[in-house]
């Protein structure tokens, strides 16, 4: 066993699963995130988790991976998931010839598809369009992803794994080339310290070739930033993800999250993650397109909108051989390779649904470097979940600091309460703080 | 980046002015438009293009596959030099393009010649796809509507 030291910077899906993969196998791994549990795109995307169908077309690889986790993910954090089940349907108008493609694209790459009689789809999503011709059902469920994310940190923890949240890398500490640190800002009291590590894992996301550049003049990673609107309707419509059956496009899909829809997306590109704006066109685009597969998002509207941005990373950049796309999806840099210092690797790309997978890809690629035989497990621990029994309601209470009356209105339904939906996030994020006690 | 070329329509010169000076008829050789509004001389569209060609390059980039471009421009014709001007300005993916067109057309009553140039400012795309890609881009899009638009001069295309 290693007795290295390792820093992941950036708590979304990718960090929490590297942290996570990294715990499990007995190593000290520490999680440093600037902000607070989905504070950067992980809590800012589409909801789904993927069949894999949106991609089985053009990107057979991305399909296979998404269809392998949507099923793991499914069946070790099944509090995160819910399976909706997803349909891809073509209307009137619409290139009918994509069906055949699609339908073998899908097949070829594992994931379970079958032809829906359009009059059965009415009956079963009686707000989906009359003008449906072909509609295929796939395996798409959709994902919480504060959950998620709270859960994978909560069994990192419960392996050793420190958790830093509100903890911002501001520097590295360097010498003879090679990372021996990191220099952070607790953005709550402002103290700053240096702390040491043998290895740091940038899973930093869309934020990533920045804190390259500025703290390490690293500018190997030549990325381009992509953010999506999604506009969020204020009814759900569907029980299943409402996908439009064509390539890959703006405004082709409805999320049903939880008592809401989103619709989305669109895509442009920005300069800075922290600060960019978004076009009030896209929403009336949104809202139109989204119409077309429901007629009855039209008496609706927007209730509200987000934006996430994703990186773009080019799939032949020459790296000098120091860069491995594992995968159609994501790559990873070992920046001793490629730029010369070491101590440290960058993973970027990849999809909320390939976190796990990902997690265990870069911990194998670490693990072997430093030597460590044991095998990554993930895809069979049981994310933990704080347990919501009247028995441990003394305990939560105080390791939450809220009085125990409060906490039994927020957490227990009764006959003449029925707070379930409206405290389900308050529900959510009090269960995160035992992250912190 | 700039772009030039000719070509005949065996059609006399008032055809080519009508269809090409009304952007409800020319907007039919842009690929798969979604929504036009023409008022007057001036017009907004929405179309969609197969980018998965060059948005391929990038790592799961694939729900890049077909992108929205949209547009706002005007058509202007110059009897006295017999010059279609169309110019405009739009953006896709976030980044804005302008695109300014003419074509000075000449011949008989029979057969009719366009000798046409467009200044196509794209800078934002060239930084992400490459150069090399955006001219290659540019001129097969190019290429393609001004086979349609010589095919629907001609009547072989209703
Ligand atoms: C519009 C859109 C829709 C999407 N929809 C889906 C979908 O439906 N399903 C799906 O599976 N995927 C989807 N994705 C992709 C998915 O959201 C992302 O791949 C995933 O969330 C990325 O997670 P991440 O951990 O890499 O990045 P992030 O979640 O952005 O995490 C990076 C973290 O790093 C932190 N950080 C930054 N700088 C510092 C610093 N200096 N110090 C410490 N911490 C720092 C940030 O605060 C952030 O929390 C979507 C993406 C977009 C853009």
């Amino acid at each position: 066993m290693s007795d290295a030291k390792i820093a992941v910077i950036g708590g979304g899906s990718t960090g929490s699963a590297i942290v996570h993969d990294l715990a499990s196998r007995g190593l000290d791994v520490t999680l440093i995130e600037r902000g607070t549990i989905g504070s950067g795109t992980s809590g800012r995307f589409h909801g789904l988790l993927h069949s894999g169908a949106r991609y089985a077309v053009n990107d057979p690889k991305a399909a296979e991976e998404s269809i392998l986790d949507n099923e793991v993910i499914s069946k070790i954090a099944p509090h995160c998931v819910e399976d909706t089940g997803g349909v891809f349907m073509a209307l009137k108008g619409d290139d009918q010839s994509f069906a055949d493609k699609f339908e073998s694209a899908c097949k070829h790459a594992g994931i379970p598809i079958e032809q829906i009689p359009t009059e059965k789809l009415l009956q079963e999503e009686p707000f989906i369009s009359k003008d449906v011709s072909i509609a295929f059902s796939v395996p798409d469920k959709t994902i919480n992803s504060f959950r998620f994310i709270t859960s994978l940190l909560l069994t990192a923890k419960s392996e050793g794994a420190k958790i830093r949240l509100g903890n911002e890398v501001i520097g590295f500490d360097v010498e003879d080339k090679a990372v021996k640190g990191v220099k952070v800002k607790n953005n709550i009291s402002g103290e700053i310290e240096t702390l040491k590590f043998d290895l740091v894992i940038n899973a930093s996301g869309a934020w990533a070739s920045k804190i390259l550049s500025d703290y390490l003049n690293i500018n190997s990673i030549k990325m381009v930033l992509s953010a999506g609107t999604m506009v969020v309707v204020n009814r759900r419509f569907a029980k299943r993800v409402v996908n439009r059956l064509r390539l890959p496009s703006d405004g082709d899909i409805v999320v049903p999250y939880f008592t809401e829809s989103i619709i989305g997306t669109t895509s442009f590109i920005v300069d800075n993650p922290d600060n960019f704006e978004v076009d009030e066109d896209d929403f009336k685009f949104l809202l139109a397109e989204g119409a077309k597969l429901i007629p009855a998002i039209k008496e609706y509207g927007m209730s509200r909108y987000f934006a996430g941005v994703r990186p773009l990373i080019a799939a032949d950049e020459d790296t000098g051989g120091g860069s491995r796309s594992i995968s159609r999806d994501f790559k990873i840099f070992d920046h001793g390779v490629t730029d010369g210092v070491s101590g440290i690797l960058t993973i970027v790309g990849g999809k909320l649904s390939t976190a796990r997978l990902m997690g265990k890809q870069i911990s194998d690629f670490i693990c072997d470097k430093l030597g460590v035989k044991t095998q990554s497990n993930t895809d069979k621990i049981k994310l933990l979940w704080p347990d919501l029994s009247a028995d441990n309601l003394k305990n939560l209470s105080k390791s939450l600091l809220v009085s125990e009356s409060l906490l039994k209105d927020i957490l227990f339904e009764t006959e003449s309460k029925t707070y379930g939906d409206i405290y389900s996030p308050v529900k959510d994020l009090l269960l995160s703080k035992e992250l912190f006690s | 980046m700039e772009l030039s070329g000719s070509f005949s329509a065996n059609v006399g010169k008032d055809k080519v002015v009508q269809l090409l000076s009304n952007p409800n008829e020319f907007s039919k050789c842009v690929p798969n438009v979604s929504e036009i509004s023409v008022n007057g001389s001036n017009f907004d569209l929405r179309f969609k293009i197969d980018a998965s060609k060059y948005t391929g390059k990038f790592l799961g980039a694939s729900y890049l596959s077909n992108i929205n471009v949209k547009f706002s421009g005007s058509i202007a014709y110059s009897p006295s030099d017999s010059t279609i001007s169309i110019s405009g300005g739009g953006s896709a993916v976030g980044v804005k393009f302008s695109i300014n067109i003419s074509l000075v057309l000449s011949g008989d009553n029979n057969i009719t010649k366009a000798d046409w140039k467009s200044d196509v400012n794209v800078g934002g795309f060239a930084k992400l796809f490459g150069e090399s890609m955006m001219n290659q881009a540019m001129s097969e899009n190019v290429d393609q509507i001004i086979s349609c638009i010589k095919k629907r001069l001609e009547g072989s295309i209703p």
